[in-house]
């Protein structure tokens, strides 16, 4: 068995985003917008001769749970909670404080749109998209009777029951998907999650509902990581064991159910949200577009049994990008020869 | 308020709560008290006189009851000649400070109790409990230090004096100088010959009255024959036989009933030539002789040593921070048997991390520490080699084979790998701890090793895990590998690692308790163990952790065995037994 620790931990280094107080661009790119809201939206209100209620942000997302990755495309993806000092009751409506927010950064880039859990800021660089910000809009759980965050779900022209305020609250989702491992563990974690969200990106499109969701794959990681060390006295971890056994055990996970629109049995994956609305995180994805990842998923269990067996890291390597992509780093031959170790190290020992 | 206007408002109140009949308010100052309070009270239909009194720092203290006069119940446990009981061992009490009044009345209860049973005769096996404590209160008798271990048979044992008249009750000669290290008693010393009694467990024995004669040689034939056991009445014959020489000193081993032995001794004035403990013997002028027990067992066991560990021989390598506060806690644990080993002299700049300081500047820290090690713990016995081990070993000085137990504290990585190779090698070699500590205080390891296959051993923790390169990185360390943290404060010849003495003393304190573990067989296994310190200085100073220094506590002591490579050089599969 050739040792790919070292490589899977290049790999991530290559591809992870830290998080907003470890990475200035992305934490720039926040504060624009803001600075933004700040700026604008109280005035907003007042055209509309409405008060603006108090409002905060809220870090969410994958940079706020360390389980950020870089976009292959480029388009860096950043979540922001924003949380009015109000009850659900003041909108009735939850799609008008949205279109307040969305008034208040209008014009602020080419494009800004209400979309159903948001409001997305696009940024483009030269006609490409270089990165957008989701703004969630939340009514704060301390001015609600039930205590509970709501988030403002519906778009301008949405049917009226798809209008709603949806109990969320990304923060008890931090914690509870973090809270399960600590230390070393916690850290193999991060990069299984990861190592997973890099696989979607590469192996998956896009558009649509063809890729499986990274809060779907970070949860499946939470449910059915097993941490594995190479070495518990060292605490040298086992990256590949450990992403072998949670890939078997989610394609375990699939199961067989009645599709009422193709009106066919299918294999699908569940996976509930942690928290409120303990929804299902693949239920948008269609019978194929299962059948495309319970594929995808045994083609990377395929690649990770045979990287296990392999002797030689270099032809290990190479069977993990074709998986990972283009970022997996194939060591050259000369590099992975034996190595005459120094014979004279310092040592932390003293007596 | 003032101290006696506190005391006598105090007892106003108890005289208010009727424990005493007919009270009479007296100032406490014949029995060194503050305030005081005489009464009558009733002890198994018998009215006595008791007296509380109060010092100056009550509630802090117990207050003190006074039976007057003394020995108005007869003699009983627990009233002393001044007519003091004692009803409780301060000891281990706490007093409720805002409830003086509370106290006194326990204490009175207690005080109450303990007359009672006296009169009853409940507790009469408190005499002998408390026996050495009445026999130095007898007046008129000698005192004599006892190096003495009390054995089960009778036998014959020496009493010494020097010049000045001091006694010293040993077994021989030898066991004097072995409360002196071995060296002596440092005077000339005349032994005689006496007489030791063990006495049967479960005899119980009344103290002569203090203010009354001493025992007579008929008492004492009285008192003591019955208590010997057959086989030491006819070893007590044999030894008594000769008539030239009658041991004029008895030293005497009562069992207490509430556990261990007490001893006490009485000596003959005057005898005939048949030993007085025989018929027909007789003997007058007795007195009574109270002993100081100094004997090893008991001076071990005082302070919280093993008896089991005296026999023990133990290697200790490196005689630095770590090592010096080391032998000295290898010693109290009762590893009496020393060897100590350290080529280097104790500079100034030593002083504050290690056990020895000023006085021993410029000397060697192996023969320092011998020599402090001795002038404080009676029967140490240390052995200093001056030299490095690797030396020591090639001129033979050193016989690992001789040894049950080896420590090797040298911070130096290199020989001591070398140290569990040849430890390993040895077919019946001693068991073997190694331990270190780690820079600015993030920790210390301590590692026990026996020869075995699959054993566990130093040479694990340099085996990497997987792969086959030769690695020379521990794999126990905290501080991740490569980094050097050498610092002069002067020059290339003042090197140095920064630690600090607290650090040092923690990791002993994990080497200690491991070799005491190892040799009384409480671990079996070859265990790991680590401490973990804050580790803010060290990251400060832009240094790196190693991934084991996450782990938990818990997760350190789990793995605490899993340390083992089967791909071990020296203990790894097929081996050890093998070779």
């Amino acid at each position: 068995m050739a040792n790919t620790q070292k490589y899977l931990e290049d790999f991530d280094s290559a591809i992870a985003l830290g998080r907003f107080e470890e990475n200035a661009t992305l934490r720039q790119k926040r504060d624009i917008i803001r600075e933004k809201l700040e700026a604008r939206l109280r005035d907003v209100f007042e055209e509309h001769g409405e008060e603006c209620p108090e409002f905060y942000f809220r870090d969410q997302g994958s940079y706020d749970l360390g389980t950020g990755v870089k976009p292959v495309d480029g388009d860096f993806d950043i979540d922001q909670g924003l949380y009015f000092g109000a009850s659900t009751d003041m909108w009735p409506d939850p799609v008008t404080p949205k279109m307040r927010v969305h008034e208040a950064l209008d014009g602020h880039t080419k494009e800004v749109r209400i979309r159903r859990p948001c409001v997305t800021v696009f940024y483009q660089q030269d006609g490409e998209p270089i990165y957008h910000v989701d703004i969630a809009v939340y009514s704060d759980g301390a001015e609600n009777a039930d205590g509970k965050h709501r988030l403002a779900m519906g778009k301008e022209n949405s049917a009226e029951e798809l209008r709603i305020w949806e109990a969320s609250d990304p923060q008890a989702l931090k914690d509870k998907t973090t809270g399960r491992f600590e230390g070393n563990d916690r850290e193999q974690f991060r990069r299984i999650v990861r190592y997973l969200k890099r696989w979607k990106d590469v192996n998956f499109p896009p558009d649509g509902n063809a890729a499986p969701l990274g809060i779907g794959l970070t949860i499946l990681a939470h449910d059915e990581l097993q941490p594995r060390y190479a070495d518990t006295v060292s605490g040298t971890p086992d990256d590949l064991g450990a992403l072998r056994h949670l890939a078997q055990a989610i394609l375990n996970r699939f199961g067989v159910t009645w599709d009422e629109d193709e009106a066919t049995w299918i294999r699908r994956l569940v996976v509930k949200l942690l928290v409120e609305p303990w929804n299902d995180l693949f239920e948008r994805m269609t019978g194929k577009q299962m059948e495309q990842v319970e594929q995808e998923l045994g083609v990377l269990l395929e690649a990770l049994n045979s990287a296990t067996d392999e002797v030689d890291p270099v032809e290990a390597c190479k069977r993990l990008s074709k998986v990972f992509g283009k970022d997996f780093p194939v060591p050259r031959m000369e590099d992975t020869g034996k190595r005459h170790a120094p014979a004279i190290v310092s040592s932390s020992n003293s007596a | 308020m003032d101290d006696s206007e506190r005391l006598e408002s105090v007892i106003r109140e108890v005289e208010g709560l009727g424990l005493f009949q007919a009270p009479r308010r007296l100032n406490g100052s014949e029995e060194g008290g503050a305030a005081a309070l005489e009464g009558e009270i009733t002890i198994d239909e018998r009215k006595v006189t008791i007296r509380l009194v109060l010092d100056p720092p009550f509630p802090l203290r117990l207050p003190r009851f006074f039976l007057r006069p003394w020995d108005a119940l007869g003699i009983i446990p627990h009233v002393d000649q001044r007519g003091f009981i004692c009803f409780a061992d301060p000891e281990g009490l706490v007093l409720n400070r805002r409830q003086p009044v509370r106290v006194v009345q326990e204490a009175y209860e207690r005080t109450l109790q303990v007359l009672t049973d006296g009169v009853k005769g409940v507790n009469h096996a408190d005499f002998t409990d408390e026996f050495e404590v009445y026999w130095a209160q007898l007046t008129g008798g000698l005192k004599a230090l006892s190096f003495l271990e009390p054995v089960d048979e009778v036998s014959r044992v020496i009493v010494a004096s020097d010049k000045e008249g001091n006694l010293y009750v040993a077994r021989d000669e030898v066991e004097i100088s072995a409360f002196h290290n071995g060296s002596g008693a440092g005077k000339p010393l005349t032994s005689e010959n006496a007489l030791y009694l063990p006495l049967q467990k479960g005899t119980l024995i009344v103290p002569p009255r203090p203010d009354g004669p001493f025992w007579t040689a008929d008492d004492v034939r009285r008192i003591l024959l019955p208590a010997l056991s057959a086989a030491s009445k006819a070893r007590l014959r044999k030894l008594t036989k000769s008539r030239r020489r009658v041991p004029k000193y008895l030293i005497v081993r009562l069992i207490r009933p509430s556990g261990g032995a007490i001893l006490f001794g009485l000596h003959y004035g005057r005898t005939t030539t048949i030993h007085p403990l025989l018929e027909g013997g007789r003997a007058a002028d007795l007195v009574p002789v109270s002993l100081v027990r100094l004997d090893r067992g008991f001076l071990i066991q005082r302070g919280g040593g093993q008896k089991d560990l005296v026999g023990k021989r133990v290697l200790l390598v490196g005689c630095g921070a770590v090592g010096g506060h080391l032998a000295f806690e290898l010693v109290k644990a009762g590893m009496l048997n020393l060897t100590l080993i350290d080529p280097d002299t104790l500079m100034p700049e030593n002083s504050y991390r290690h056990v020895l300081g000023r006085e021993y500047w410029s000397n060697s820290k192996a023969a320092s520490l011998k020599r402090e090690i001795e002038a404080q713990l009676p029967y140490a016995r240390i052995t200093a080699v001056t030299d490095h081990i690797e030396n020591a070993l090639a001129s033979s000085i050193v016989d690992l084979s001789r040894y049950d137990l080896a420590i090797m504290a040298t911070g130096n990585p290199t020989v001591e790998l070398d140290m569990n190779a040849r430890i390993h090698a040895q077919e019946a070699g001693p068991a073997a701890i190694f331990t270190w500590l780690e820079p600015l205080g993030i920790g210390g390891h301590a590692l026990l090793t026996r020869r075995g296959c699959n054993a566990g051993c130093l040479e694990c923790l340099y085996t990497p895990p997987d792969g086959d390169e030769e690695m020379l990185v521990n794999r126990s360390s905290f501080a991740a590998p490569g980094q050097s943290f050498a610092r002069a404060l002067s020059g290339c010849a003042s090197l140095y690692t920064p630690y600090g003495s607290i650090d040092a003393v923690r990791t002993a304190a994990l080497a200690a308790r491991l070799a005491v573990d190892a040799l009384t067989g409480k671990e079996q296994g070859n265990p790991l163990h680590s401490w973990k310190g804050d580790a803010s200085e060290f990251t400060q100073e832009g240094f790196h952790l190693s991934n084991r220094y996450s782990a938990s506590d818990a997760e350190l002591r789990r793995h605490r065995y899993s340390y083992q490579s089967p791909r071990c050089r020296i203990c790894g599969e097929g081996i050890a037994e093998a070779g």
